[in-house]
C-alpha cells in the first residue's frame, strides 16, 4: 500500500548545524531560568516573552516568505526547531496555533491585505491565534455546528458559542468555523465559512474551563452579535469545511503528536543510567524504538506536505500511533522508578510524571479522537 | 530508488508472483525443495546480490538485497533466501566466490573437538544447505568458519511457519576457519545484524500482505446484511493494522538506510524491536478480523502470520535487542535526545538536559 510508505529524510550538515544553534539557545535560556522543562508544553506552556524571543530569531513562521516577515526556511528546518523546542519542554503554547496552522492557512488562502496585516505580527511573536471549532453539541460530529454568521452590510454578524478553545484568553484572534447558510442534511459540509474574529471585539466573552488539574488553558467563547467585517473572511464563503480539513494534515502529523511526554522519558533514562539499571533501560529502549519509527514517519509527512502532496491518511496515522505512544510513556515509566507524582513536586521526575498522567487522556482526544482517526484511516485504506 | 534497485525489485516481484503459489508453500512444508524457483532465483542473480562481480556476484548492495527480502516476506517465499545471502556475503568478505547453492548460518558458542560429534542446533534450512557458516565463539575464542554438509546427519525440526530448523550432527567435525579474533568478532556481529535486518524486511513485507488480506476479506465478507468494512469495530482493526504497517515501514527505511551507510547498529536493533512488536499486534488483529476461516490451513492468512510469529524470535527478539541498546546507553555519555537525533550538544554535559 503506497500511501503508507513515507519518504526517508536525511538531514544535511547545514540542518544539523541549525539543530545545534537551536539547542544551544535552549540550553542557555534554561540555565538563565527563562523557562523550566514541562511535559505537554505546547498546550500549557504560555509565555508571550518566550514567543517574542523566538520571533526575534526568525523562528516563528520561519518557512514563510520574507515579505511577510518569514525567513523562507524549509519545512525540515521548521521540523528541527519544533522538535527541539518540544524535547526541551519549552513554553511554546502562545504562538503555537498561529505558527502551525493559522499562518499557513492565511498564506494559502488569505487576501493580500490579510497577509500584510497578520503575518508579520505573527512572526514577531506579537499576535496569537486560537482555533474555534468544537461547540457544546458538536464534538466529533463537527459538521453539526450551530454558530452562525448572518450577512449584514459590510460584513457578518456572528452568534453562537465555541468550546474547548485552547488559549483563547491569551490569543488576539480566533479563526472561527461557522455556518454562513442554513444546514442542509443532504450536504452537511456545505455552507460553512472561516471567519477571523477579533477576540477583543464587542460581543465576545471568554470564560475559563478549568482543566482537571485546576489549570486554565481551555475556554468557552461566547459570540453575541459580533460584527466581523467582510475583509476578515478567509478564502471563499461557504468553503470553510474544505479549507479547515486542509489544516488538519498540519495539525495531526507534527512532532507535538509524539513528543508531549518526551521530557519524562528522557529524565527516566537519565536516572536509570545513573543507577546502572540495565533492565529499566531495556524498557526505555523499547519505547525509544517506537518513538524513532514515529519520528521517521512524522518527518516524512513534513517533507510531503512541503511538496504539496495529500497526506491526510498518513497524518491521521501519525496522530493515532503517536498520541498512544505519548500515553504509554507514562504508563511504562511509572513502573521503572520509585516516584511520587505531583504537579507541585520539586523533583523533576515526579513533576513530569504528574503532568504526563494528568494531561494524558487529552492526547488521544484533542485534534480528532482516536476513534474518529481510525474511521478516516480505515476508509482511506479500504478505498486505496 | 536507484535504477538498479528498481530493476531488481521489479524482477523479484515478477518471479515471486509467478512462482510462489499456495501450492508451492504446501509442498515445501511437506518436505519438498522448491527446485524450479531456486533455479530462477539463481539465474536472475537474486542469490548473489551484494557480492562483487569479481567474486561471481551480480553487484548491487545490501539495500538492494533488503528490497528483495521485503518482497520475499510479502509473498511468503518458501526458500532459504536470507540464509543463503548471509552466508554468501560472509564468504565474500573472506574472498570466497559466490555459488548459487542453498546455504545457511548459525551464530552461537561452539566446542569443536576432533573425534567428538558436533551437534549444530536450530540450523535454518539445514537439511538442504550445501554449506553452513558457524560464527560466534569457537572453542572459547571469537571465530568464524564453515562446514561442508557432505555426510552430515540431519535431525529434522521446524519453526512455527513449518520452515526447516534442523539439528545437524557432524560426526568428525572438520571446520574450515575463515577468521579468528577481532575480525571474526566483527564479522559475527555483522552477520547477526544482517539476520535481524533481513528478518525485519521480511516481516515488513508479511505485515503489508496481512493488511491487504484483511482489507480484501472485510470488503467481501457480509454479515448482518452489510460488508464488514461498515462496522466500526472492524474499521478499528484495519486502522490499527495500517498504523502498524506504516510504523514498520518508517522503522525499516530508517534501518535500511543506516545499514547501507554503515552507521546503523542502533537502527537495526530498534527496527527489529519495533517490527517484532508489530508482528504480534498485526497477527492477532488479523486473525480476530478473519475469525474462524483464518484458523484453517485452507486460508492463506497463516502463511504470513505463522512466519511473523516465528521470525520475531529469530536473530534477536525485542528483549534481546532492547538489552543490547540498554548496554549501549550505559556506556555512552549522551542523553536520549542526543541519541535519537544523533547530534551531541557542545560542551554541555548530557545529564543536564532537562
Amino acid at each position: 500500500m503506497k500511501e503508507l510508505q513515507l519518504p526517508l529524510v536525511r538531514l544535511t550538515p547545514e540542518q544539523e548545524a541549525f539543530r545545534h544553534e537551536v539547542r544551544s539557545f535552549l540550553d542557555e535560556e534554561r540555565k538563565k531560568g527563562t523557562f523550566a522543562t514541562h511535559a505537554d508544553s505546547w498546550l500549557s506552556g504560555y509565555s508571550a516573552e518566550f514567543s517574542k524571543m523566538l520571533g526575534k530569531r526568525g523562528w516563528i513562521g520561519m518557512t514563510w516568505p520574507k515579505e511577510y516577515g518569514g525567513s523562507e526556511r524549509s519545512a525540515i528546518d521548521r521540523y528541527i526547531l519544533t522538535e527541539e523546542l518540544l524535547a526541551a519542554g519549552a513554553p511554546v503554547a502562545s504562538h503555537w496555533f498561529a505558527d502551525r496552522q493559522s499562518g499557513p492557512l492565511l498564506l494559502n488562502l488569505g487576501t493580500e491585505e490579510q497577509k500584510d496585516f497578520f503575518l508579520p505580527k505573527i512572526t514577531k511573536g506579537e499576535c496569537f491565534f486560537s482555533i474555534g471549532l468544537s461547540e457544546p453539541n458538536s464534538g466529533s460530529d463537527l459538521a453539526s455546528l450551530k454558530t452562525r454568521a448572518e450577512k449584514v452590510e459590510g460584513g457578518w454578524v456572528v452568534n453562537g458559542m465555541k468550546t474547548w478553545t485552547s488559549g483563547a484568553h491569551h490569543s488576539h484572534y480566533m479563526i472561527t468555523l461557522c455556518r454562513t447558510s442554513p444546514q442542509d442534511e443532504k450536504r452537511r459540509h456545505d455552507g460553512m465559512s472561516q471567519l477571523i474574529i477579533d477576540l477583543s471585539a464587542e460581543g465576545v466573552s471568554i470564560r475559563p474551563i478549568q482543566f482537571l488539574t485546576g489549570e486554565h488553558h481551555f475556554n468557552e467563547v461566547f459570540l453575541e452579535n459580533v460584527f466581523v467585517p467582510d475583509n476578515r473572511v478567509i478564502g471563499e464563503v461557504g468553503n470553510g469545511w474544505k479549507q479547515g480539513m486542509l489544516e488538519l494534515a498540519y495539525e495531526r502529523s507534527g512532532p507535538e503528536r509524539i513528543l508531549s511526554t518526551f521530557p519524562l522519558l528522557q529524565e527516566a533514562q537519565r536516572l536509570l543510567t545513573e543507577q546502572q539499571d540495565q533492565k529499566g533501560l531495556a524498557e526505555v529502549a523499547k519505547l525509544n524504538a517506537r518513538l524513532w519509527s514515529l519520528r521517521n514517519m512524522s518527518i516524512g509527512v513534513a517533507q510531503m506536505l512541503e511538496g504539496g502532496k495529500d497526506v491526510a491518511l498518513a497524518a491521521s496515522l501519525v496522530k493515532d500511533l503517536g498520541t498512544l505512544f505519548e500515553q504509554s510513556v507514562a504508563e511504562a515509566v511509572r513502573l521503572l522508578l520509585p516516584m511520587r507524582p505531583s504537579v507541585t513536586a520539586e523533583r523533576l521526575l515526579d513533576r513530569l510524571m504528574a503532568e504526563s498522567v494528568l494531561h494524558g487522556p487529552g492526547f488521544t482526544i484533542r485534534g480528532g479522537t482516536t476513534e474518529i482517526l481510525r474511521g478516516i484511516v480505515a476508509k482511506g485504506v479500504a478505498s486505496a | 530508488m536507484s535504477e538498479m534497485l528498481e530493476f531488481i525489485a521489479d524482477s523479484a516481484k515478477k518471479i515471486f508472483r509467478d512462482q510462489v503459489t499456495k501450492e508451492l508453500n504446501e509442498s515445501v512444508e511437506s518436505g519438498a525443495f522448491p527446485e524450479e524457483l531456486w533455479q530462477v532465483l539463481a539465474e536472475s542473480g537474486m542469490l548473489s546480490i551484494g557480492v562483487p562481480e569479481a567474486l561471481g556476484g551480480v553487484g548491487g548492495d545490501v539495500e538492494d538485497a533488503l528490497a528483495v527480502l521485503h518482497l520475499a516476506g510479502k509473498h511468503a517465499v518458501p526458500a532459504p533466501l536470507l540464509e543463503t545471502l548471509g552466508a554468501v556475503w560472509t564468504l565474500a568478505e573472506f574472498g570466497e566466490e559466490a555459488e548459487p547453492l542453498p546455504m545457511s548460518f548459525v551464530i552461537g558458542d561452539f566446542l569443536i573437538e576432533e573425534g567428538t560429534p558436533l551437534k549444530l542446533e536450530h540450523v535454518p534450512w539445514g537439511r538442504v544447505a550445501s554449506k553452513v557458516i558457524v560464527a560466534g565463539t569457537i572453542n572459547g575464542k571469537p571465530g568464524i568458519g564453515q562446514f561442508s554438509t557432505d555426510g552430515i546427519q540431519v535431525v529434522e525440526n521446524q519453526n512455527l511457519a513449518g520452515e526447516p530448523l534442523d539439528q545437524l550432527v557432524i560426526n568428525d567435525p572438520d571446520i574450515e576457519l575463515l577468521s579468528e579474533g577481532e575480525q571474526a568478532k566483527q564479522a559475527t556481529a555483522r552477520l547477526l545484524e544482517i539476520g535481524a535486518a533481513g528478518r525485519s524486511a521480511m516481516m515488513a513485507g508479511a505485515i503489508e500482505h496481512v493488511l491487504n488480506l484483511c482489507v480484501f476479506y472485510a470488503k467481501e465478507r457480509q454479515q448482518f446484511g452489510r460488508p464488514l468494512t461498515r462496522f466500526q469495530a472492524i474499521q478499528h482493526h484495519i486502522a490499527a493494522i495500517a498504523g502498524e504497517a506504516a510504523a514498520v515501514l518508517g522503522a525499516l527505511s530508517g534501518s535500511n538506510d543506516a545499514l547501507s551507510r554503515g552507521t546503523g547498529s542502533d537502527e537495526i536493533a530498534m527496527a527489529k524491536i519495533r517490527i517484532s512488536e508489530a508482528a504480534g499486534t498485526v497477527s492477532s488483529r488479523a486473525h480476530q478480523l478473519h475469525a474462524a476461516i483464518g484458523m484453517t490451513y485452507e486460508h492463506e492468512l497463516h502463511l504470513s502470520t505463522r512466519r511473523l510469529w516465528t521470525w520475531r524470535e529469530e536473530y534477536g527478539n525485542e528483549t534481546y535487542w532492547a538489552n543490547v541498546l540498554a548496554e549501549r546507553y550505559l556506556t555512552k555519555e549522551e542523553s536520549l535526545w542526543e541519541s535519537i537525533t544523533k547530534t551531541k550538544r557542545g560542551n554541555v554535559h548530557a545529564g543536564s538536559v532537562v
